[in-house]
């Protein structure tokens, strides 16, 4: 963590119920519910990273919402709060991965993920690189089979989208909390941009009808 | 596509909400001859009864307790094999079996 943000301390009040234990007994909720002052602004936590590696800055700007927003978002369309979506590189799709391990519920769980892509796509138009991120990862796996069809959609409307399975917490002694998270933040590694010259090469002018660029290539000659 | 007019009628529990739950995902996923260029805004009551439909149940009863439910569902639609097309309207009103009963005896 390279620079400290006066969100954090938002992040810290969010998450201040996994500090607090009873006496070695699970509290009813780790984190808070989210609830807004201002139901039509949303709360955002900033954090820059640097890659310890490479040294490479990333920032990350993530919204804190509840999850009635998303909610009214795939029933009624209600998108005039979630505009910033639009200026977004890259989208996390959060999905509890509870539900596609159960499979009285995985095709609900799977119908409201496609009606909340089909939504954000006629709200945002082309999309950026889609995360499907599934939590809960330290009570098992999800199978591949579980999530195909959200892939098979995606693909078919030519979205990217990638999966990554997530555990905040961690019951189980094979999976450590904060699992996959390093692996969440590297998929979303933007790529470098293609570095195009300041200046085209010379040679590429010699031909150029226009008499300005005659000139200049005249005038290098000499 | 010619302007028509489909209305659903049916006495009560003879299954018309569960029925409008399944063509609406059928609409929905774009898999069929019939497919909606963009969703309705307000998808509320087809979502509602989808959910008890994908999780395994038959969705429960219409409001009874008002003769002509506040519930209606309207999507435009096309035909896969034309998306050139204008779209035509499907508009079903959720009207209670018992109002249709009402209607029939009365």
């Amino acid at each position: 963590l390279s620079s400290l943000r006066k969100t954090l301390m938002a992040f810290n009040e969010i998450s201040q119920g996994a500090l607090n234990w009873n006496e070695g007994e699970l509290p009813d909720q780790l984190t808070q519910h989210t609830e807004l002052a201002d139901d039509r602004t949303a709360g955002f936590l900033h954090l820059r990273l640097r890659h310890a590696e490479s040294g490479e800055m990333r920032d990350f700007l993530l919204p804190d919402l509840p999850g009635e927003w998303t909610k009214s978002l795939v029933d009624k369309d209600r998108n005039d709060r979630l505009q910033f979506l639009k200026r977004a590189d890259v989208i996390w799709l959060m999905m509890d991965g509870a539900q596609l391990r159960d499979e009285a519920r995985r095709l609900w769980a799977v119908h409201r993920m496609q009606m909340l892509t089909e939504r954000l796509r006629t709200m945002i138009g082309t999309l950026p690189p889609l995360v499907l991120v599934l939590t809960r990862r330290d009570d098992g796996p999800v199978p591949e089979s579980a999530y195909d069809d959200l892939i098979e959609e995606a693909h078919r409307y030519g979205c990217q989208l990638s999966v990554v399975q997530i555990a905040s917490f961690a019951d189980d002694a094979d999976v450590r909390p904060g699992f996959n998270v390093d692996v969440l933040m590297e998929a979303c590694r933007s790529k470098p941009a293609t570095a195009t010259p300041c200046w085209p090469p010379n040679d590429e002018m010699a031909t150029e009808s226009r008499a300005m660029l005659r000139y200049r290539s005249a005038s290098n000659d000499r | 596509m010619s302007e028509k007019t489909l209305i659903l009628v049916g006495g009560p529990a003879c299954g018309k909400t569960n029925y409008l739950a399944r063509v609406w995902e059928s609409i929905r996923s774009k898999t069929g001859s019939l497919v909606s260029p963009r969703p309705p805004s307000d998808i509320t009551f087809v979502e509602e009864a989808l959910a008890h439909l994908l999780q395994g149940k038959f969705a429960p009863r219409s409001d009874r307790t008002i003769a002509e439910s506040t519930h209606s569902f309207e999507i435009a639609v096309q035909g896969a094999d034309r998306p050139n097309d204008p779209p035509a309207s499907i508009v079903v009103p959720d009207v209670t079996g018992e109002l249709w009963r009402q209607a029939l005896e009365t």
